[in-house]
């Protein structure tokens, strides 16, 4: 690790001006996902502003039909508060099947969305990579590549984006607001993540110095049956082969009014599948054909490397066992 | 960089570091007096190489490089601030090479050396004509087993403190599983007399074969103190413990097998193929297992090895027996599947009767009970055994077995147990404890013979100004180490006796010592209190305490020949093992490729138990590595670069407690009169054999699929990946 300055701040306008002066300083929150790259030598910022002291930042509050994430609030607290467990079921299991309870203590919402690739070239400063070193080449794509995309993939990257909140974030429509030099905005979680194309080092839409402060998603029907399947070689403590973050509304007669899908861990980005809603109207679960489109539509243009053709086969299946886990569960609550 | 050399090194930037004290590359690092030369009866190495000795690269993560400072962060930091310029070469690495590093298809050892506990081992094996037996065979099965590279990934990192006492004095702190293979060692190479090297290791956070040798980083440690004239600290990191302190290495095991129709054994060939470096051949012997496990008539072993870009691989938990009975025990099910025979009744009718190597007869061997009480405990009989029958909703069922066996090694081991006056007794070793449980099991072996409650005996390990332990290794410490332990405490106990009898005025003088009982630091005579005490004992003849030394010889190192013509014309004609049988239940989802383990039974007959507790959290750990060996664990090497890419616990993947069902292990009563005075056989290696076969099994029995390259992921499952049983 290379030494570097630390800097406190107490107030969210005094840290977007330290970002801004120093455009190489990165913000730290729970420290999980940066302080790991600095002692691998991936990252080495010269600053890091501590973003903890910063009041405000960790509330979460449900009202009028949504909810609102603070970007500093913990991993555990937003797993467990008692709105999300019971409006957005499927939000809360994406929190909880990820990492360890010791992580989730520490880590925030806001660097969750942030964390980066567990692509091993990556990691690893001895090996080429484009996404630390630009233009230094991709070990992965001829390389190791078993955990890594078969979507959003480019002839320089094909990494995948592993973590689990951000899947059942982009499936029930969520948004992210971010403040800085140019004010504050809100984008939608869909168009948070950037493909890797030429450019895998910019993985993101935030602009230098601006800061994440909230996440926030539409409470409703969809959230209220939504559901986070995670599959993995391990029971726990690893990150998904493929995830299926799914919601669907179910009328009384077991059919699908509104669905919503999204992919996780096959692809360079959290996945959306925007044709479920289409698919899956008026549909069954177990409508066979309905789910052969959904699930063609869902792999749609994949492109296997050497090592993780498997994640195909894995990711229609699993798209499957979600809706119909679903199925099973609102079924279970009409009766 | 793998292989090449190192053009031009630049220190200023690391020697410009705040707290930097001083700045190692191989120009400027301090020579070693002696190197490393294999063999060595008395010292065990993890290789011969000596890194930082010239410029020239010839593995990924040697050592190129060593920054002294007052943190370890300006340290680390400093490190990478080294600038080097490398003349690169295309590293050799991988088992698909067609020429090695040498320019070789590869080459046959005659004899591997593994180390002293073990000694030599001929490079291959031949008995009777394992080719000509298969072409009677009725049935014959050909297939190859791939074995991933595995790292031992103790949760401690190795380290070592090195303190000069004096000019040519040395103290070294170091993550021992025998302190005192590391004096031996350091001082050789040092050039130090034995008596000047003090080696202290009490308790070490685990070890499973990577911290027993000496390896380059402890005489770096000492060479560097010296130069800078203080202590220095060198812990290696995670990523360095992956090229440092060895590995099992990836094997790829051929194995054709035959038997008649009626499922009777007629021959096998077992060619092994694995890397070496340039410059010592390395090899696990994979094929041992079919030397002794079953009534095997016909058997021809070689291994081939490749000269590669790596450093040396080393022992690791149950070396030989871990891939060996992997194969073999695979292969047994296989056999038995073809057969159409049941897998325990298959091993039945192959159960070696007399110890296949010589034809003597065993020390003691109970595995058709091991079989018998794990089925009906598992519920054996409640399996179909027609593949694919067993469902649960989405889920395949699957139920496997193996038989498990480990070789019993004896060590010589010595230790001393001391009495005092306060009614405080002590044992005393220079064995370590890696999590084995060496100070409890000291401790009830002195109390248990001198009469004493666990409280008042007190354990004092780890330190070679202790009397001389073996290497905690090979499960052998308890039995040799537990014997020689036994053996001070009886002659100590007969000590105070004979002071009670044979002094004149001592109110027992006269007494016969065989009617003499001790109880609690008191004397009982036909099962009566004497009034007499220990402690009054030593008191009257002037004593405030009285020791006695014990000693196990076992001349010989257990049934494995060491190729040392004095230790093995000592050994006794006897076939000395531990026996096992493991089961296993698995559930499969054949939709997502998972494969879970559900529960695993091991009943075991390993000699006597000293401590039921220990021994079972032994069994538990090694089971738990054998599930581990089936379903997660490799090391990836990327051929293109030489390097390892998963050097991390994150990546390396090891199972998490839910993984992990509840582990049903039982013992088995097993005297065994011949191994030691203890009767003990050792429980620390068993555990991982034969798992893996039993999972592989089950895994067969879900799904009809026969994997054969470990671990078994769900990849294999997923894309249609598979061996059907070749019937050649
Ligand atoms: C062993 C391990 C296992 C894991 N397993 C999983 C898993 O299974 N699933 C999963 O989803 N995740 C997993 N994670 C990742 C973990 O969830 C993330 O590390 C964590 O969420 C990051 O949050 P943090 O607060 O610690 O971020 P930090 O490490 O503090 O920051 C991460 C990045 O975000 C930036 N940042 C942080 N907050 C803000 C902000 N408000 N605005 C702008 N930038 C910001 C930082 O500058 C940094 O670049 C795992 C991590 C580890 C170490
Ligand atoms: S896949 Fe991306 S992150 Fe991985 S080595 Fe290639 S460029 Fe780097």
């Amino acid at each position: 690790m290379q030494p570097f300055s630390y800097v406190e701040p107490r107030s969210r306008a005094e840290a977007l001006r330290l970002a801004q002066a120093y455009p190489e300083a990165r913000f730290l929150a729970g420290g999980t996902t940066l302080v790991d790259l600095m002692k691998s030598g991936v990252v080495h910022p010269p600053m890091l502003i501590d973003v903890n002291r910063i009041g405000g930042l960790d509330e979460i509050e449900a009202a009028e039909g949504s909810l609102r994430l603070g970007a500093l609030a913990r991993m555990s607290d937003a797993a467990s508060h008692e709105a999300v467990r019971t409006q957005a079921p499927g939000l809360s299991e994406s929190l909880l099947f990820a990492a360890s309870g010791q992580l989730r203590n520490m880590a925030s919402l806001g660097g969750n969305l942030l964390q980066r690739t567990r692509c091993l070239y990556f990691r690893d400063r001895h090996f080429p990579c484009n996404k630390r070193a630009p233009g230094s080449g991709c070990g992965a794509i001829d390389g190791e590549n078993r955990a890594l995309a078969v979507l959003g993939t480019s002839a320089a990257c094909i990494a995948n984006y592993p973590g689990d909140f951000a899947i059942m974030l982009v499936a029930l429509d969520g948004t992210v607001y971010l403040d800085g030099p140019a004010g504050e905005r809100a984008v939608p979680a869909a168009t948070f993540h950037r493909l890797p194309a030429d450019t895998p080092h910019i993985e993101t839409v935030l602009a230098p110095g601006e800061m994440i402060t909230a996440i926030s998603l539409p409470l409703g029907a969809l959230s209220r049956q939504s559901r986070y399947l995670k599959v993995r070689d391990r029971s726990s403590y690893e990150y998904a082969s493929v995830s299926v973050a799914a919601a669907a509304d179910f009328a009384p007669d077991g059919t699908i009014r509104d669905a919503r899908l999204a992919l996780g861990g096959l692809a360079a980005k959290p996945w959306p599948v925007t044709e479920a809603a289409l698919l899956l109207a008026g549909r069954r679960p177990d409508d066979p054909v309905a789910m052969g489109r959904l699930m063609d539509a869902a792999v749609d243009g994949a492109r296997p490397r050497s090592g993780n053709a498997y994640k195909v086969p894995q990711a229609r299946s699993a798209i499957r066992r979600a809706f119909a886990t679903l199925a099973r569960r609102s079924a279970r609550s009409v009766a | 960089m793998a292989r090449g050399a190192i053009r031009t090194v630049d220190t200023l930037a690391a020697e410009a570091v705040p707290g930097v004290v001083r700045v190692f590359t191989p120009d400027t690092m301090p020579r070693l007096p002696s190197v490393p030369e294999q063999p060595d009866w008395d010292i065990m190495y993890g290789s011969s190489f000596v890194p930082m000795a010239d410029r020239t690269i010839h593995y990924a993560g040697q050592p190129i490089g060593m920054v002294l400072a007052e943190t370890l962060e300006a340290a680390r930091h400093a490190a990478t601030l080294i600038h080097y310029e490398f003349a690169a070469e295309e590293p050799v690495v991988g088992l698909d090479v067609t020429t090695d590093l040498a320019g070789e298809p590869g080459h046959e050892p005659e004899q591997i050396w593994l180390g002293f506990v073990a000694g030599y081992l001929p490079g291959a094996v031949k008995r009777g004509s394992g080719a000509a037996a298969l072409d009677h065979a009725a049935v014959r099965l050909e297939g190859r087993w791939r074995l991933s590279t595995n790292h031992h990934n103790p949760m401690e990192l190795v380290a070592s403190t090195a303190s000069w006492e004096s000019a040519d004095r040395l103290t070294l702190y170091e993550t021992s599983q025998h302190v005192a293979n590391h004096r031996n060692g350091l001082a050789k190479l040092l050039g130090l007399p034995r008596e000047n090297v003090r080696v202290v290791a009490s308790y070490v956070g685990g070890g499973f074969g990577c911290k027993g040798p000496v390896w380059p980083h402890s005489w770096l440690a000492a060479l560097a103190a010296k130069a800078a004239g203080r202590p220095v600290r060198l812990v290696l990191s995670r990523a360095q413990m992956y090229t440092a302190v060895g590995y099992r290495e990836e094997q790829w095991i051929d194995l054709r097998i035959g038997a008649t129709q009626e499922g009777k054994l007629l021959g096998a060939t077992v060619t092994k193929l694995s890397a070496t470096p340039a410059w010592e051949d390395w090899v696990e012997p994979s094929w041992y297992p079919f030397t002794f496990m079953y009534d095997l008539p016909a058997l021809e072993t070689r291994c081939r090895l490749l000269r590669a870009n790596v450093m040396a691989p080393t022992f690791m938990r149950a070396p030989g027996e871990a891939p060996g009975m992997l194969v073999q025990e695979c292969a047994m099910n296989e056999l038995a599947a073809e057969l159409g025979v049941d897998p325990i009744e298959l091993r039945l009718r192959n159960h070696a009767d007399v110890y296949p190597i010589d034809g003597s007869q065993w020390s003691s061997k109970r595995l058709k009970e091991c079989y018998r009480v794990g089925a009906e405990r598992f519920g054996w009989a409640s399996r179909s055994p027609t593949p694919r029958s067993m469902r649960e909703g989405d889920l395949l069922i699957g139920m496997g077995m193996a038989s498990a066996s480990h070789t019993v090694y004896r060590q010589p081991a010595s230790a001393r147990v001391t009495i005092t006056t306060t009614g405080i007794a002590h044992v005393a070793a220079s064995a370590t404890d890696i999590g084995t449980g060496t100070a409890t099991f000291l401790r009830q072996i002195t109390a248990d013979e001198l009469g004493l409650p666990l409280d008042a005996v007190q354990a004092l390990i780890g330190d070679t100004g202790l009397p001389e332990a073996p290497m905690q290794a090979g499960a052998s410490l308890t039995s040799s180490l537990g014997s020689a332990a036994l053996a001070a405490a009886r002659t100590l106990r007969g000590r105070v006796l004979a002071l009670a009898t044979g002094t004149e005025g001592s109110p027992l003088y006269g007494h016969n010592e065989n009617d003499l009982a001790l109880d609690d630091g008191r004397i009982l005579a036909g099962g009566n209190p004497t009034g007499q005490t220990v402690s009054g004992v030593l008191r009257r003849a002037g004593l405030t305490e009285l020791s006695s030394d014990g000693r196990f010889d076992p001349g010989g190192m257990g049934q494995v020949r060491s190729g040392d013509p004095v230790r093995d014309r000592r050994e006794a004609p006897r076939g000395m093992h531990s026996f096992g049988a493991i089961f296993a239940e698995v559930a499969v989802d054949p939709e997502l490729g998972l494969i879970r383990v559900r529960r695993l039974t091991g009943v075991y007959a390993c000699g006597r138990i000293l401590n039921p507790k220990l021994a079972e959290s032994q069994l538990i750990g090694g089971i738990t590595w054998g599930m581990s060996q089936a379903l997660f664990e490799v090391t990836h090497m990327d051929a293109r670069f030489g390097r390892f890419t998963n050097t991390n616990l994150s990546e390396y993947m090891v199972p998490v407690n839910l993984d992990v069902p509840v582990i049903d292990v039982t013992f088995l009563d097993d005297p065994d009169p011949y191994i030691n005075p203890l009767g003990v056989k050792g429980v620390g290696e068993i555990g991982i054999t034969g798992v893996a076969a039993a999972i592989a099994d089950a895994v067969w029995h879900a799904t009809g699929k026969r994997l054969r390259t470990l671990p078994i992921l769900p990849d294999a499952l997923l894309d249609g990946d598979e061996i059907s049983s070749t019937r050649c």
